[in-house]
């Protein structure tokens, strides 16, 4: 009976003993947690603060929102509305980029392109409160160096913003000069997961103005207006996104004074063999804010240079065969003394892929702006640099605003410092007025070619459809008339089922 | 490595062999004669026909018609008592001069001990709804992985498997989709321990018996984790009697199991449909270029005759996705097609037609080798096995082998403690290319299906012959211009600079694990009526997976000169627990009750690194490369601790009772970590009534019913905090720290709790028609829902315990002898259920007001009180008469251009050659009946059997046939595009054959989810021939001069026939959400294996 007794205490013991609450409290280990962030925050917010700056504009570089081969990142995803105007062709393609090409499912609400954008400038701003959240109150006017890079910090995340709403603004809302400015905006949102209703378009771009027009100032607080490197964010890039945005918005001294700084700080533009053979990589002179190809950021066959370079082999733009060409109309515009002519194929031209030997012909009209040779042997075409600003934009920016300020003469001056340097037998011209203007647009159409989906939000701002009828060399002559089609709906599936704010959509 | 393997096996064989040999001398005794009866141990009627076997002199007698017999023995002769219908049982004739044997009818063994939940149960005593699959089941299928046993075999229970990999597990689904973002896999109990390392590490041959245990009170001892129910598998123990040696090979060969869909794979075909879709294009495309409308007919023709390898839509390219592969020499200045007729000129000649699937398919041999020792006496049991599968796959690059080692030993220490442990290793080998589905360059499927016939293998030169390197190696396509043509360089439509015949040869994702698993438990008895029980398993895991890219073609090649990635992971999981139970009978009442603690611990490392650069060929090791290009490794940890109790009542087997409850605490929650589960169960067994006993017909008829709360806690150990990860944004020679929040934790996140109600009935009437009947409701509430945030907050989505799911459904599980005397028995069964996931309800802020609240995700409407399933597509509305082009359905709204629709107003359904039809709701794709079939049939020697699974109803969405009906040129087509319409076929439903531009009937927005119509939707009903075995076993007599014990000797063959409503879809390859399939999935290999099967 003893014996007996004793087994049961064991058992009634050996069910209890084990019993430890502490052994169901198991923090992750391979990952950092808010306790471990807000550790490191308390002693040293550099060391969070930083690494989230990184973050923040390395997603500019390779972040997007769907993960597609034709929607890689922003610089792609900006070749997907480059190719809904008049001035680019999808000259070969069998499959890829054929509908938005052809303007077919890329602006309905159930449409995966509009999700694309709205979901990828979302996350840049995302990340951009998330860092004016962490961000410790300081006194702004003591400019010790622990200070300055916290003021850098927030200065790179208001920039990012500002830049993100801006795209946000050009493709969800009509052009603010157009009858947008009455109209609603998109959602203005914090750190928090909280839904918020659409604001005003004007509220939108009152944020947009003082996001970047405060980054501009902390910029020139801190003397971080100008910085050699061209891939961090710095003041030119801030004043470069309020050259933007002050351009959409009609403010045009604005614009001109951003611009002004701007220019100051990036004197030189690509000479003709740097514009004519680089393929558009080079981060230096007229480069203001751009990506540098490192082997652990590398994007792949479909990377904007592998869809942009036709001498990439293995790029989808490359030997993979979808080939991209300038409009004839267009072509036949430049001046046959104009340099950036050379970018664009004169005649049918024989190309050896040197690897797989392959032959192919590249057609009249085919573009090699960004045919960049190889960093290195060993390294493929299509993993290369990339420019995402360059300040021809911002001086054809300041010209155009020049002369939506009646200020003629001082946009015909602008206009002749950028395009003196593309055509030696370029005359300044003595144009006014509505001429001027269409001067201006022209070499912007020149000059941006195929970049940063600029002819999309050109010609949103200059009311222009697209008509492709009277083009040679355009494989789908569409017409699709300013107005309405050029505003993407808001996306159903990753925004309106989910937000009970919202209750209005885009026509 | 494989020979090594045979060698092996069979000098252990011929060793185990020679020491039985030694150990069979038989003594000479004196001999005498024994009478005896049989009678049915029900009836009491005597029973003919019963052969008798003497183990010892291995001497044989049969009963006569009144049950009688008579035999030779000696003293120490076991007998051994068999009939087709009975039981078969073994008697020591101990001395005794008249022997009676009661034998019990096969069916009808409700004394049968079921493993249950921390204990066992007589099959009589179940209050809840379990089912069993025994080893008889389980021999009779040649199956890598015990998972795929449970295709059609148990009612309730759904299988999908989407590739085809050998070795691969099923997924199985216990009553319906239980949770939306936590795991819905079932609970698998291995000997009495939870088993976290997949059915495929656990030999077949090894188990005694799986049970499916699916309602509340069967599951409420594993409480928390029993939500998606409980498999509880039990391996073989050593049989009271002599000891035995077990030997099973079966030798076969693996095929491919199922159809393609009917493809066009004629060159001249495809050419000849390609011309006519340029020339139709031309002709009556509503958007075709101004052009073409100043042309003649006869213009028309030679327009695509002339430009059949450079018309893109308007357009005329430097090559269309033909990608100018020329299979055909023509006379100079002449074309391919001849424009008056459409057809290939009679005078062309076939150049070259490399066959792919001869190249990549074959008829490999399946081998599958398993060698046990058993036996047991009143105080020790035991059990030893070995085993060894080879099981390569049908197609190149893929393969399954594993090496089983087993050792069960159970002892009785004294007459209060039993001891008992196992021992279990396995090793298996997986080479796993990336089959299993999507338009990828790394599978196959996609490679022999998505291309065109027309797209070559090998590289061929101007004569059309193989172009050989310097090497004398052939010269692979890579479709970037290796194969001549005539009219410029040659390139595929995509996957250019691959070629499969490079990469599936020597590319491997090789999968190397080990697992080591242990089992004890001592258990005391003592005050009489209770029992104490420690349980102590250890379960680790070491798993090397290599993946290799080659240095000569693909990507790997050409971005890094070859890569080799290794990755490490170790797993190890330990679970204890301690029981005390108490068992007493008082008079016809009995209870017995149970209390205890469970204490689960696991934990996984793993480091994972990849090099590059390489300079060897073919010497995929991470020392052969030079260049690092990531390393990475993590680790989690989580726990689990358990209170257990349950009491079960029941008063002369008549009325029973049962209840139980569980609190469970979790880790992978912070807040509320506890959780409490509990169960209530009642049986009654009518025929046990008085009333009853005079009615012959019912053997047994039982009506139980249980209700129960249980949990899921399967939702990832993080989720409850926030997550922030480190990555390096500079490169490997100069770091950059880069940080990104991950996660968004949710502190109060807990349990998801199932309410599980079950009513059903077990029967078995006239000793021949068994059965059972279950309704289940399954309602789960605080679900783990990932509730999706707008995009705008720059988020995904956050873990919320919001929102409720219901499952209701009903199983049905018959059992029928159709014959049954001493040299027949055939029996029939078949099961089938139904069920419907529903929606109850959803988080605060889900659902927009243009959906009346309800919301899309993916090709679905969802919304509270709609099907889970409740697909929500574009409707194909056939083919426009007036142009051809495919139409879909759709809705007049405000808002839309009503002149282009005259006579219609908003509200009324209108078809729509545009981009702006409208989604419908168009029903589920949840089935509405799964389940089986089986027969089997014993004639004397000979046995027969089939075992046959089976769904209808429900709707699948097929993204290779979407794949394959495209207007794209050069693209593998459907033949169901060679019937499309045309202005004389007015009555087909595939669009006019128009190619290169856009046709938006099947797909009006494009290929992903949510963007096509139901043109690729079909019906998910199919049947599979699973299983069919034959076998003959010869009679001990026969054999006994061979000192055998038995032999079999057998054929078995496995998917033998499939089908389902279109050709090439197989419906298993998901459950309920027929939507998510990839398309060009790896499809099922067939088996045809002889086998012999002798016991020593």
């Amino acid at each position: 009976m003893k014996k007996n007794k004793l087994f049961i205490a064991i058992a009634a013991l050996s069910i209890s003993f084990s019993s430890c609450q502490k052994l169901l409290d198991l923090d992750p280990e391979s990952r950092l947690t808010q306790d471990d962030i807000q550790e490191v925050v308390k002693r040293n917010p550099d060391k969070i603060l930083e690494p989230l700056v990184t973050a923040l504009v390395s997603q500019v570089n390779d972040y997007t929102n769907i993960n597609s081969v034709d929607s890689k990142n922003y610089s792609v995803n900006n070749l997907l509305l480059s190719l809904k105007g008049n001035d680019m062709v999808l000259a070969a393609s069998a499959s890829w980029l054929k509908a938005d090409y052809e303007m077919r499912a890329y602006r309905e609400e159930a449409s995966p392109r509009v999700q694309i954008y709205w979901g990828t400038f979302y996350r840049y701003i995302y990340l951009a409160n998330q860092i004016l959240n962490v961000i410790p109150e300081i006194n702004e006017d003591d400019l010790s160096s622990a200070n300055k890079s916290i003021l850098r910090y927030k200065a790179t995340a208001l920039a990012i913003r500002s830049f993100a709403y801006t795209n946000l603004m050009w493709l969800y809302q009509d052009d603010y000069l157009m009858g947008g400015q009455n109209k609603l905006g998109v959602p203005i949102t914090d750190a928090s997961a909280a839904a918020k209703p659409r604001a005003t378009a004007q509220e939108v771009w009152d944020l947009v103005l003082n996001d970047s027009e405060t980054a501009v100032n902390l910029f020139k607080k801190i003397n971080g207006f100008y910085t050699a490197s061209r891939t961090d964010i710095d003041g030119s890039v801030a004043s470069s996104f309020l050259v933007r945005a002050a351009l959409t918005t009609g403010n045009w001294d604005k614009a001109i004074n951003a611009a002004n700084d701007v220019i100051a700080v990036y004197p030189e533009l690509f000479n003709e063999v740097e514009y004519t053979t680089s393929g558009m990589t080079l981060l230096s002179k007229e480069t203001i804010f751009g990506y540098e190809y490192t082997s652990t950021n590398g994007k792949g066959t479909s990377s904007f240079p592998g869809w942009m370079n036709p001498k990439s082999e293995g790029g989808y733009g490359g030997s993979q065969g979808h080939w991209m060409a300038i409009d004839q109309r267009l072509y036949d515009q430049i001046a046959a003394s104009d340099y950036r002519k050379k970018n664009f194929l004169s005649e049918n031209t024989g190309f050896k892929y040197p690897t797989s030997g392959a032959e192919v012909t590249f057609e009249k009209y085919y573009s090699l702006k960004f045919a960049a040779p190889k960093i290195s042997a060993a390294i493929p075409e299509y993993n290369h640099n990339e420019i995402f600003i360059r300040v021809s934009e911002i001086i054809l920016a300041k010209a155009e605003a020049q002369l939506r300020a009646n200020k003629d003469s001082d946009a015909q001056n602008t206009l002749f410092t950028l395009v003196s340097k593309r055509d030696p037998n370029y005359v300044k011209s003595n144009q006014t007025g509505a001429n001027l203007f269409d001067e201006i647009k022209l070499h912007r159409r020149i000059e941006l070619w195929g970049e940063g989906g600029h002819e999309f939000f050109d010609n949103k701002r200059w009311n222009i459809g697209v008509n492709r009828t009277s083009s040679a060399n355009h494989t789908e002559k569409l017409v699709v008339p300013a107005g309405k089609d050029f505003t993407l709906q808001i996306p159903l599936d990753t925004e309106l089922n989910f937000n009970d704010y919202i209750q209005e959509q885009n026509p | 490595m494989k020979n090594h393997t045979m060698k092996g096996i069979i000098s252990l064989l011929m060793g185990i062999l020679l020491i039985v040999g030694f150990n069979q001398n038989v003594l000479a005794q004196s001999e005498r004669l024994l009478k005896g009866s049989i009678t049915d141990s029900k009836t009491g009627a005597p029973i003919g026909g019963v052969s008798i076997f003497d183990e010892l002199t291995k001497r044989s007698s049969s009963s006569s018609d009144n049950g009688t017999f008579e035999i030779l023995v000696q003293a120490n002769s076991v007998l051994v008592f068999k009939h087709l219908s009975y039981q078969t049982q073994n008697l020591a004739t101990n001395n005794k001069a008249d022997l009676q044997v009661s034998l019990t009818e096969i069916g009808e063994n409700l004394e049968e001990v079921v493993v249950v939940a921390f204990g066992s149960s007589k099959k009589k005593d179940l209050t809840g709804s379990v089912s069993s699959i025994g080893s008889d089941n389980l021999e009779k299928s040649q199956i890598s992985t015990v998972s795929r046993a449970f295709e059609g075999a148990v009612p309730g229970v759904q299988f999908s498997t989407n590739s085809g990999q050998p070795g691969s597990d099923a997924t199985l689904r216990i009553r319906g989709m239980g949770s939306l973002n936590a795991s819905n896999n079932p609970l698998i109990v291995l000997d009495g321990s939870p088993y976290d390392q997949g059915l495929n590490t656990i030999n077949p041959a090894d188990i005694e018996n799986i049970v499916v245990s699916k309602d509340a009170a069967a599951n409420a001892l594993y409480g928390s984790r029993a939500a998606n129910g409980l498999i509880l598998i039990t391996t073989k123990k050593g049989k009271l009697g002599k000891s035995n040696i077990n030997f099973d090979t079966r030798i076969g060969m693996n095929s491919k199991g199922q159809s393609d869909f009917d493809k066009v794979t004629d060159p001249a075909t495809f050419y000849e449909y390609t011309w006519q879709g340029i020339y139709n294009y031309s002709k009556y495309f509503p958007g075709r270029d101004a052009k073409f409308n100043a042309m003649s007919d006869d213009e028309l023709r030679q327009y695509a005759a002339d430009n059949l390898f450079k018309a893109n839509g308007n357009a005329l390219t430097a090559r269309n996705g033909l990608g100018n592969y020329m299979l055909y020499d023509i006379p100079t200045g002449s074309t391919l097609i001849d424009p008056a007729t459409g057809k290939i000129r009679t005078d062309a000649k076939l150049l070259y037609h490399d066959n792919w699937e001869d190249y990549f398919f074959k008829n490999p041999v399946r081998q599958d080798y398993n060698l046990s020792l058993n036996g047991a006496t009143d105080k020790n049991d035991y059990f030893v096995s070995l085993g060894y599968l080879s099981d390569p796959s049908y197609v190149m690059g893929s393969n399954f082998d594993r090496f089983n080692g087993r050792v069960n030993l159970n002892t009785q220490v004294n007459d209060w403690l039993k001891a008992g442990a196992s021992f279990f290793y396995s090793r298996s080998n997986s080479d796993i290319p990336n089959y299993s589905g999507g338009t990828v360059n790394t599978n196959l499927f996609t490679w022999l299906n998505y291309f065109s016939p027309i797209n070559s293998l090998f590289g061929h030169d101007e004569q059309g012959n193989i172009r050989y390197d310097a090497f004398g190696d052939p010269i692979f396509d890579l479709g970037t211009g290796e194969t001549y043509s005539p009219y410029g360089s040659t390139a595929r439509l995509a996957f250019n600079g691959y070629s499969p015949g490079i990469y599936f040869q020597k590319d491997f994702n090789n999968s190397k694990n080990d697992i080591v698993s242990g089992r004890a438990f001592l258990e005391a008895s003592f005050l009489k009526d209770f029992k104490f029980k420690v349980d102590f398993a250890v379960d680790n895991a070491y798993s090397l997976r290599t993946t290799y890219a080659n240095n000569e073609s693909g990507a790997g090649a050409r971005d890094f000169q070859g890569t080799i990635e290794n990755a490490w992971a170790k797993s190890t999981q330990l679970n204890t627990t301690q029981i005390l139970s108490y068992s007493k009978d008082f008079g016809l009442h009995h209870v017995d009750a149970l209390l205890g603690h469970e204490f689960r611990w696991s934990r996984t490392d793993n480091q994972a690194g990849m090099k590059y650069m390489m300079l060897a060929y073919d010497k995929p090791d991470f020392n052969n490369a030079v260049g690092i290009r990531s390393l990475s490794g993590d680790s989690f940890a989580s726990t689990l601790e358990g209170y257990l109790s349950r009491v079960n009542y029941n008063y002369n087997s008549k009325y029973y009772a049962s209840a139980s409850f569980r609190a469970d605490g979790s880790s992978n929650f912070r807040q509320n970590q506890w959780g409490k589960f509990w169960s209530v169960g009642g049986a009654y067994r009518i025929s046990q009534e008085q009333f009853l006993n005079s009615v012959s017909w019912i053997n047994d008829l039982k009506i139980r019913s249980s209700y129960g709360v249980q949990g899921n806690n399967a939702v990832g150990a993080n989720n409850w905090t926030d997550i922030w990860s480190l990555a390096n944004a500079g490169n490997l020679i100069s770091p950059a720290a880069s940080i990104t929040q991950t996660g968004w934790g949710n502190l109060a996140l807990t349990w998801e709790t199932n309410e599980t109600f079950d009513v059903g009935v077990d029967f078995n009437l006239f000793n021949r028609l068994s059965g059972t009947v279950d309704f289940f409701n399954r309602n789960t509430k605080n679900l783990l829902f990932s509730k999706p945030l707008p995009e705008s907050t720059g988020r995904k989505s956050r873990m919320e315990n919001s929102g409720g799911l219901n499952n209701k459904g009903i199983e049905i599980d018959l059992n029928y002898v159709i014959l049954r005397n001493a040299d027949l028995r055939w029996s029939v069964g078949a099961n089938a259920s139904k069920y419907r996931t529903k929606l109850v309800s959803m988080p605060q802020g889900v659902g927009s007001k243009d959906l009346d609240g309800n919301f899309v995700q993916g090709n679905y409407l969802r919304g509270p009180g709609k099907d889970y399933f409740n697909l929500y597509l574009y409707r194909y509305a056939g083919v426009d008469q007036a142009t051809g082009l495919g139409t879909t359905f759709k809705t007049l709204k405000d808002g839309d251009d009503l002149t282009k629709y005259p006579g219609s107003k908003v509200g009324d359904m209108v078809k729509t050659t545009g981009v702006d039809g409208t989604r419908y709701e168009l029903g589920t794709t949840s089935p509405d009946l799964i389940g089986g079939f089986n027969t089997s049939l014993n004639y004397k020697n000979f046995d027969f059997s089939l075992f046959a699974s089976y769904q209808l109803g429900g709707k699948i969405v097929s993204l290779s046939y979407q794949g394959l009906t495209g207007n794209s040129i050069g693209r593998g087509i459907s033949t169901d595009l060679l019937n499309a319409w045309t202005f004389e076929n007015t009555s087909s439903n595939i669009p006019m054959r128009m190619l290169g531009g856009t046709n938006l009937g099947s797909m009006p927005l494009g290929g992903a989810a949510g963007q096509y119509s139901d043109f690729a939707l079909f019906n998910a009903s199919y049947l599979n021939l699973k299983s069919i075995t034959m076998g003959y076993t010869f009679k001990k007599e026969q054999i006994a001069k061979l000192k055998l014990e038995k032999l079999r000797f057998y054929v078995s063959a496995e998917n033998l026939f499939f089908i389902s409503a279109k050709k090439g879809v197989d419906p298993r390859s998901a459950f309920d959400d027929g939507s998510g399939v990839s398309a060009f999935g790896f499809p099922q290999a067939r088996v045809v294996s002889f086998a012999v099967n002798l016991t020593l």
